[in-house]
């Protein structure tokens, strides 16, 4: 399990100010709360909603989240005085095991779209362990829309400067890379050319699959340029909470997702568009293909196809794609026997700064001063101590 | 060996997706995970095989773009379409 992607303090604000994500946070935990039950709060920030849990009477809180940003909730939990009913644990919920199960999860670990990194497993794992039977989950599903539109504006960063600039270069090879990325936007009614259709319906007391697929198909409502489609969804939370970032709600801090065409194309009204949408978890990272497929109205046969990948959006460098291969043999490299050095010292019994003095008696001419030594060796030291983190 | 219809179409299926790079193509399978490289050659086929060429007509290109192709192009091609197959990166129509 990778890494989990890093948030700053005053992210984590905008998440708090986010209306009217927040305020449904709060109605369905005001709904959910029984006095002295437990809640578990995966993905807690700073902990807006643990506290928020406290001051609608849980007994006990427990409050995961891997990223640092979990001492600030700690001190936060402090001043609102209730530090005493929230258990910190700085870590992934995959690697937590609680004393009891809770009553209540709630979690807000989306993306832009809910189809983010571990997002569906970790639910699926904290459902399967750490849920007492019957337990309230918030969010309860996300389902997934999709349309055709057309913005000038959204695609424009997909021609400038690739396929037009006013410095007369061309710049086009770059252009395939480009079209293979999806973008953040926030569009409003008026750029759809379809109504949405459905691509999933993430339930998350019962889903277990990350990787989704569909074929939709849509018919054009009006005349106007195909630039791309794109993607929202509309958060269930409680009975009568939640809350949408589709065109024409409120601005959310997940916006929409943009996939654009390779290329615009003109439609009429009653052309139909069709596309095999996919979100396959790999590594860590979802990537996402839209194969579109524009058919006039009446004919049967496409007048444009396209094939699109958010791989395509990588750009790989041969010889470092070589190292991963299985049948590569690394060469030895004084690095490796500086690491193993280090590595082979950290004992329980050896701090930081004697292991630095004995790297730098060991390989003088690679360290110049104890500084150097020991900001190597506390860097290994940072990086395996997170290794709990990255899932290792 | 997968055996190769001749005059049958082959399509990239659902899980290969692809990167370019310069004439080479990076191909990941998304199941398995596994990327798998292709030179020149490898990366004209993919994209011949992309507009609908069969493996006959994909031979045929071949023999005009690349003059050195010998008499073993066929052949090769065929072994070539062999192992995409069976990676589960093309399948036929």
């Amino acid at each position: 399990m990778t890494r989990p992607t890093g948030y700053s303090v005053s992210s984590y604000g905008d998440m708090i100010t986010c209306a009217p994500r927040m305020p449904a946070y709060d109605a369905a935990l005001r709904a959910a709360i029984t006095p002295g039950c437990t809640v578990l709060d995966i993905g807690a920030g700073t902990g807006i909603f643990s506290l928020i849990a406290c001051k609608y009477g849980a007994g006990h809180v427990y409050a995961i989240e891997p990223n640092s940003a979990i001492e600030v909730a700690r001190q936060a939990a402090r001043d609102n005085g209730c530090a005493d009913r929230i258990s910190f644990v700085k870590d992934l919920s995959t690697a937590f095991t609680p004393e009891d199960k809770a009553d209540v999860m709630v979690s807000d670990i989306r993306g832009v779209m809910p189809l983010f990194e571990h997002h569906i497993d970790t639910i699926k794992d904290a459902r399967a362990r750490l849920l007492a039977p019957g337990a309230i989950q918030i969010p309860r599903a996300d389902t997934i829309r999709a349309a055709v539109v057309e913005s000038a504006e959204a695609v424009r960063r997909y021609i400038e400067p690739w396929i037009e600039n006013p410095y007369d270069l061309n710049l086009t090879s770059s252009h395939r890379y480009v079209v293979g990325s999806w973008r953040k936007v926030h569009l409003k009614p008026e750029a759809l050319l379809t109504e949405p259709e459905v691509f999933a319906v993430l339930d998350y007391r019962t889903i277990t699959e990350p990787n989704q697929r569909a074929t939709l198909r849509w018919t054009a409502a009006r005349p106007g340029t195909a630039h791309g489609l794109i993607l929202w969804f509309e958060a269930d939370l409680a009975d009568g909470i939640g809350f949408s970032n589709a065109p024409g709600e409120p601005e959310l801090i997940y916006g929409q997702a943009f996939f654009p065409l390779a290329t615009p194309v003109p439609v009429t009204e009653g052309d139909h568009i069709e596309a095999d949408i996919s979100a396959v978890l790999s590594d860590g990272q979802y990537i996402w293909s839209w194969k579109t497929r524009i058919i006039p109205a009446g004919a049967s046969s496409p007048s444009s196809s396209f094939r699109q990948t958010s791989f395509q959006a990588n750009v790989f460098d041969p010889d470092s794609l070589a190292t991963r291969a299985s049948n590569y043999c690394p060469p030895p490299r004084e690095v490796y026997a500086i690491d193993s050095f280090v590595l082979k010292r950290f004992d329980g019994e050896s701090d930081l700064a004697a292991v630095a003095n004995a790297l730098r008696a060991a390989f003088p001419e690679r360290f110049s001063s104890d500084k150097a030594a020991l900001d190597h060796v506390a860097t290994l030291s940072a990086r395996y101590a997170s290794a709990k983190v990255a899932g290792l | 060996m997968q055996q190769i219809n001749m005059s049958a179409t082959y399509a990239a299926t659902q899980d290969a997706v692809e990167s370019r790079l310069g004439e080479e193509t990076v191909i990941l399978h998304l199941e398995s995970g596994v990327y798998f490289g292709l030179d020149a050659v490898g990366t004209r086929i993919w994209e011949l095989l992309q507009i609908g060429a069969s493996p006959e007509g994909i031979c045929e290109t071949l023999r005009q773009e690349f003059t050195d192709t010998g008499d073993a192009l066929e052949s090769d091609t065929l072994g070539f379409l062999s192992q995409l197959c069976e990676n589960k990166l093309i399948s036929e129509k």
